[in-house]
């Protein structure tokens, strides 16, 4: 089964649901809660970044300030809208911040702001610069896409249902006729699979994968 | 690193996980690096599922940011804060004069009768407006966030409400009243002694973009 291209991303409600559950652990005052939820939305911050900033590192900083930003903001954060669309929008703002203060022009200019699908659909205009980056994210998708297609089949229908579909666990059940248990465990397997892929792939020179966190 | 904790945290990603359970697991993943690459790496491969594009492997903005928040205070949710329960009821004394003072101002002040609809309203902007920290928009608030905040000055301790937490408790309340309170209070208001009241400004997320 092949899952590149498959581009409308649902990002799940019940994904969302958690975010703001942990949003409210750190109005709390619990900041794991916020690392829990860099550490889930980094990668994706960091590639929007990445369609302003071609440098890395200098988008890794962006990223940083970014997520510092919406930290400093949280406290303000009512769940109006989902916590990825609120982070988004901090995160472009930064970037076009950046990318005035350095008197830059930006990658691609007509993002609609509003569409994160738009965002998506120019993915390859701005892809990262250095040979290594290069060869990391291209690796990245190759590796992931073929740990995919090497997993049984009730292990693939089950994370692709869960991350291309957005359907709950007790949906995945239901279509799948299988208690919710079974779901939340193929799911676990599906993923251990691919990370177990992953891993060599950062393990095997492209990058250490204590440097992914 | 147990399959049971990495299945958990498989849950936790896709936001299934119940609450007690991720609060263990959160404590669990800031002691346990292993558990927070697994966390990073679980996200990547949804992210890349997602995507039509590449999507490059962040590799220190987590440790950095993280790093970062740990050195800044904690501050809770800006919403309007509200008095206390027990300064409440010790203040409802207060109040009673206050809002007896603001009747009695309603029937003397003869230009803001109940014939004109839009008074209570204009009478509130001109209660709130001044001491109130204009914040336009989230873009304005991360830049600068510290304008979130309008730290009050201290209270006297008489047991009357401060005009500032009766301005707060008004902004929180305003669409509950009656005309006639709102009308009354909100001249009682004006009438009080001037200081900066506490309102602390939401930042709103919907125009965070603008």
């Amino acid at each position: 089964m092949h899952v590149e291209g498959a581009a409308q991303a649902i990002e799940p409600m019940r994904a969302e649901a958690g975010d703001i559950a942990l949003v409210r652990r750190v109005q709390k005052g619990d900041k794991a809660a916020f690392d829990a939820l860099v550490l889930k939305y980094q990668h994706k911050v960091l590639k929007l970044v990445q369609r302003y900033v071609r440098n890395p590192a200098e988008a890794e900083d962006i990223a940083q300030e970014a997520f510092i930003k919406a930290y400093r903001a949280l406290p303000g954060f009512r769940g109006d809208s989902a916590f990825y669309t609120w982070l988004y929008r901090i995160a472009i703002n930064t970037a076009k911040n950046a990318l005035v203060a350095s008197r830059r022009r930006p990658v691609s200019y007509d993002l609609d702001l509003q569409d994160g699908t738009q965002v998506q659909a120019h993915a390859r205009l701005a892809d990262t610069e250095t040979p290594e980056a290069l060869a990391l994210t291209d690796e990245i998708r190759r590796t992931v896409n073929e740990a995919i297609e090497a997993l049984p089949d009730d292990l693939r229908l089950a994370i692709v249902l869960r991350e291309l579909e957005g359907l709950s666990y007790e949906d995945i059940a239901r279509t799948m006729e299988c208690p919710v248990g079974t779901v939340r465990s193929r799911i676990f397997r599906a993923r251990e699979a691919i990370d177990r892929s992953l891993r060599e792939v950062f393990d095997g020179g492209l990058g250490r994968i204590g440097d992914l966190e | 690193m147990t399959d049971r904790i990495k299945e958990q945290l498989s849950t936790f990603v896709d936001g299934e996980l119940p609450d007690q359970e991720t609060a263990l697991l959160l404590k669990r993943l800031e002691r346990d690096d292993e558990l927070r690459g697994a966390l990073s790496r679980y996200s990547l491969i949804g992210a890349v599922l997602r995507s039509d594009g590449d999507v490059p492997a962040a590799r220190q903005v987590a440790a950095r940011v993280s790093a970062a928040i740990a050195r800044e205070p904690f501050r809770a949710a800006a919403f309007v804060r509200l008095p206390d329960r027990d300064s409440l009821l010790h203040s409802v004394a207060g109040l009673a004069v206050a809002a007896g003072v603001a009747f009695g101002a309603v029937l003397i002040v003869p230009q803001v009768g109940p014939q004109d609809p839009a008074a209570p309203e204009a009478l509130m902007a001109q209660a709130v407006e001044s001491p109130i920290e204009p914040v336009s928009d989230v873009a304005d608030v991360v830049d600068e966030p510290a304008a979130i905040y309008v730290t009050p000055p201290a209270t006297d301790s008489t047991g009357g409400i401060a005009p500032a937490q009766l301005a707060n408790y008004l902004v929180a309340h305003y669409g509950y009243a009656s005309p006639l309170v709102r009308r009354s209070v909100g001249v009682g208001l004006m009438s009080a002694p001037g200081e900066p009241a506490l309102v602390e400004v939401a930042p709103r997320e919907g125009q965070a973009g603008k």
